[in-house]
């Protein structure tokens, strides 16, 4: 049981689960998701998962997209 | 899921359902379908499949002079087979359908608003029963257009002849940018318009802002909002800034009494990441702003697909009650004329308004993305983003600045112009859905002589 160093992600809840966030949230807790923040007005939830786990919080029931979260974003002037 | 091909640079998201365009008359209500070159029995099928239109007419069953005007126009489908282009009468939900089928690998290449550029044409003679050769013209340019948005080659020219390059500076008054966008002409202020601005924060105490409501948060860990970058509050003065500047300097912001919310999600290094910014969004949905102003963006690679999180999130605001408009810089990778990059994320989601940036004589900036990316990358409109004078934090905080006020560039500056113009808008055409907003937005820009790709519908215009 080596402990998979874990990764921030952002997961997309579906339309149909918008409503019902924190049953989504259980369900990914069950594969490692450690939640950060329920953003339930937009139907968004940050957290960290073990690295090798980011791939099936994809196959959990309300999810609909998962993405690594980037932290390269830059104002945009000169 | 990604889409496989690029959206046309200025076609707006579905129009509220049940709801008409509100552009003044700049769109006609109608699309028109780009089919493939060796698929229109193919396309139309799949129009037909797509919206369960059934009732079509064929510019081909009339010959090589005229169609009936009153058949073209009645029409559901009217096809115009050499043009391979089909103007299709859709409501919402049978254009969602059409989108759909344009993002599959099928006959239909790309969906678009009929748009102001017929209305550059003489009007067909509806007496005479006629559609003339001009009015297939039009749809001859549209159809370049069109493929012009695929493609990124230059626009066509009869588009870009509208309007000669026009020189502005700032004056005693206003800066260049509210001369160019009409803001300087406007009777409206964004009165009561809630406006989020997510960037580095804000000064709260700017002279300029005196008796201005302001709401603000962070979602900055360990930061406060206090603006020790400058960039937000420099955003924050052209999004909203006053009427009259405390000090006598010109004019610089456009919604002067739109209601500030400062959402902190850049660092005062001027950097963050998916986790605040997200949070941001969600602050200004709960908080029911109706525009979200993003001068921020992360670089994209060619081919690289949008984010489906961010485009999700901007079509669950764009949907929300009374529904949320998100603006965001298109980027500042490119080096014109030689190098030109893609939109950055999230601005190249489809449902976020993308805007690139202008110099004082209306042409495109050397640093500003261009919709070059086939994965729904496009620019939509743009905004002043050269040598934009607004307000800037005290020297206090910002050791070394100049006092109060700033000419900096980038998109991040035509961003702000955009989101405050978005303000005047909902306060001129009050009730509008955040769609309709884009679609004002986009249907009374400035038609220039630059191609779609960099510019899309053209420079954000204000309602006078």
């Amino acid at each position: 049981m080596g402990s998979a160093q874990m990764v921030d992600v952002t997961v997309m809840v579906d339309d149909g689960h918008k409503d019902d966030m924190p049953a989504v949230a259980g369900r990914l807790k069950a594969e490692g998701f450690v939640l950060d923040e329920l953003l339930e007005g937009i139907g968004v939830m940050t957290g960290k998962v073990p690295a090798t786990a980011v791939a099936a919080l994809t196959g959990v029931t309300g999810v609909s997209a998962v993405e690594k979260n980037r932290t390269d974003y830059r104002t945009q002037s000169h | 899921m990604a889409r496989s091909r690029t959206r046309p640079a200025s076609s707006p998201p579905p129009p509220p359902a049940g709801g008409e365009t509100e552009t003044g008359g700049d769109l006609t209500g109608k699309y028109l379908v780009l089919l493939r070159d060796d698929g229109v029995k193919e396309g139309l099928q799949a129009i037909k499949d797509a919206t369960g239109l059934k009732e079509v007419c064929n510019a081909a069953d009339y010959g090589a002079a005229a169609v009936e005007m009153t058949e073209a126009n009645d029409a559901e489908v009217f096809m115009l087979d050499k043009l391979r282009v089909a103007v299709v009468d859709a409501d919402p939900t049978q254009l969602g359908g059409l989108r759909s089928a344009a993002a599959d690998d099928g006959a239909i290449l790309a969906v678009e608003p009929e748009r102001i550029m017929f209305a550059l044409i003489p009007p067909p003679d509806v007496s005479a029963g006629l559609l003339p050769f001009e009015y297939l013209r039009g749809y001859k340019d549209a159809v370049d257009n069109l493929y012009a948005a695929l493609t990124g080659e230059r626009a066509n020219g009869d588009v870009a002849a509208e309007l000669a390059a026009a020189r502005f500076a700032d004056t005693a008054q206003f800066t260049w940018g509210l001369q160019a966008t009409r803001v300087s002409q406007s009777r409206f202020s964004g009165r009561g318009v809630r406006v989020a601005v997510l960037d580095t924060g804000f000064d709260l105490d700017h002279p300029d802002f005196a008796g201005r409501v302001v709401t603000s948060q962070s979602f900055v860990t360990g930061q406060a909002v206090k603006d020790l970058n400058g960039h937000g509050t420099h955003c924050i003065g052209t999004a909203l800034g006053s009427q009259q500047t405390a000090g006598g300097a010109r004019r610089y912001g456009c919604a002067f009494r739109g209601d500030v919310f400062a959402g902190k999600v850049l660092s005062n290094q001027g950097s963050g990441a998916d986790s605040g910014i997200l949070a941001g969004i969600n602050w200004a949905v709960t908080n029911q702003c109706r525009v979200v102003s993003m001068s921020l963006g992360a670089p994209t690679q060619v081919g690289e697909p949008f984010s489906p999180v961010y485009e999700a999130v901007a079509q669950r605001a764009l949907r929300s009650n009374p529904g949320t408009l998100i603006v965001a810089a298109a980027g500042n990778e490119s080096s014109r004329p030689g190098v030109i990059k893609p939109v950055g994320r999230p601005a190249n989601c489809p449902s976020i308004l993308a805007v690139a940036a202008l110099d004082a004589n209306l042409g495109i900036a050397p640093f500003s993305c261009g919709g070059i990316n086939p994965s729904g990358g496009g620019v939509d409109v743009a905004g002043p983003g050269v040598g934009v004078f607004s307000s800037w934090p005290d020297p206090a905080l910002v050791p070394g600045g100049p006092a109060r006020y700033r000419s900096i560039s980038g998109t991040s500056m035509a961003t702000p112009h955009t989101a405050g113009i978005a303000a005047m808008w909902l306060e001129a055409r009050p009730g509008s859905t955040a769609q309709a907003l884009w679609q004002l937005l986009t249907g009374n820009a400035r038609r220039l002589a630059l191609p779609s790709r960099d510019v899309g519908a053209g420079l954000v215009q204000a309602p006078v």
